[in-house]
């Protein structure tokens, strides 16, 4: 019985670990993705920082758009580490600074996810409409 | 019972599957990841067997239930096996493959060992209960080699994110199950990590695999050393 609760908390911790650390590697690749200026203007992001709060925002706007490439299992996962995020923030914040600056930080990347999402979709849906909306006309 | 959500994430699981394995054979990288390619096939084959068995004897058939544990377990030393593949691919640079060859040899055999002490014990209770225990420990050893892996990744400085992204989808797999037994032989009773967990672990990894195939390409690198930075911020 320890030693299955043994392996349940060592097997918790791990998933947690490797849950995060897959998590920011997408989004340190979002991160390393210039915003168009289109999606600015879309977006209404100025420079490179966006805030960890325009997250919700941004995810409606990439929904409105049509899925490219596959890219909502990596969205999904994304909205999962920014919850995940918002617990940390809530449970930790007040205890530990570092871990709510941490979290603070990270959100701010997972905003940047989903404007380099956004950026995407709206490219490939200028695609849609220029290949089969203007050669009809 | 299944009812149309689990039939929705059986048929998504044999689908990313069938992907894996056939995407990297139309872009010739079926030998590259070889280790990773037969566990998919496998698993494929053993979704297909498990499809039969319900069709045939139902899903609280004893049939149905050895099938589908007795065949997790083998899935799971082969997993093992791709993740030797991994730590080939790491230490590839390092001529180290002969002692990854040996220690994935050893392993086998303490596995193999093991196993047959455990059952040989355990013949005269060879329960339900018994085979999540086996499980368990199973998946645990894999997620044991896992983090080690992990742990040379980050040492070596590994660049590959195709690599990175295997091996991460591999700790989350292995730590997911790990975790799920481990909760199903502390409370039995527990439905959800009866009904819900399972399916949707089993369908986490070929899932990020096929999209790490297809998405990410062999010669994209990232510096391990921002991940390690932002970890210690």
């Amino acid at each position: 019985m320890i030693f299955t609760a043994v392996i349940l908390a060592i097997s918790v911790y791990a998933l947690a670990h490797f849950f995060v650390t897959y998590c920011r590697l997408q989004v340190a690749s979002g991160r390393q993705i210039e915003l168009s200026d289109s999606a600015r203007e879309a977006t209404g992001i100025e420079g490179t920082g966006v805030s960890g709060e325009e997250f919700p925002r941004l995810r409606r706007l990439v929904d409105l758009c049509p899925e490219t490439d596959g890219d909502g299992f990596k969205l999904g996962l994304i909205r999962a580490y920014y919850a995940f995020l918002g617990a940390v923030r809530v449970l930790f914040g007040p205890v530990m600074p570092a871990a709510a600056a941490w979290a603070t930080s990270e959100r701010s990347g997972c905003s940047y996810y989903a404007a380099v999402a956004l950026d995407a979709r709206i490219a490939h849906t200028r695609q849609i409409f220029e290949r089969d909306f203007l050669t009809m006309q | 019972m299944l009812g149309p959500i689990d039939y929705v994430v059986w048929f998504l699981g044999l689908g990313l599957e069938v992907f894996v394995v056939v995407y990297s054979l139309a872009r010739g990288q079926f030998l590259r990841y070889l280790t990773l390619n037969l566990y998919m096939l496998a698993d494929a084959l053993w979704t297909v067997g498990g499809f039969y068995f319900v069709t045939r004897y139902g899903l609280s058939s004893m049939e149905y239930r050895y099938f589908y544990y007795y065949g997790d377990v083998l899935l799971t030393v082969l997993l093992y096996f791709s993740v030797f593949g991994l730590y080939q691919h790491v230490f590839g640079e390092m001529n180290a493959n002969k002692y990854v060859r040996g220690a994935s040899l050893m392993l086998l055999l303490a596995t193999g060992c093991v196993s047959f002490l455990v059952v040989r014990q355990s013949q005269d209770h060879l329960t339900s209960r018994f085979v999540i225990q086996l499980s368990q420990n199973l998946y645990f050893v894999g997620l044991v080699l896992t983090y080690i892996l992990w742990g040379a990744v980050m040492k070596l400085r590994e660049t590959r994110s195709r690599v990175i992204h295997l091996v991460l989808a591999l700790g989350i797999y292995f730590s997911a199950y790990s975790a799920t037994y481990a909760l199903r032989n502390l409370f039995p009773d527990l439905s959800v990590a009866r009904t819900i967990l399972p399916p949707l672990v089993g369908a986490w990894l070929p899932l990020a695999w096929a999209c790490t195939l297809w998405k990410v390409p062999e010669e994209a690198r990232l510096a391990t050393a921002q991940l390690a930075a932002s970890h210690a911020r």
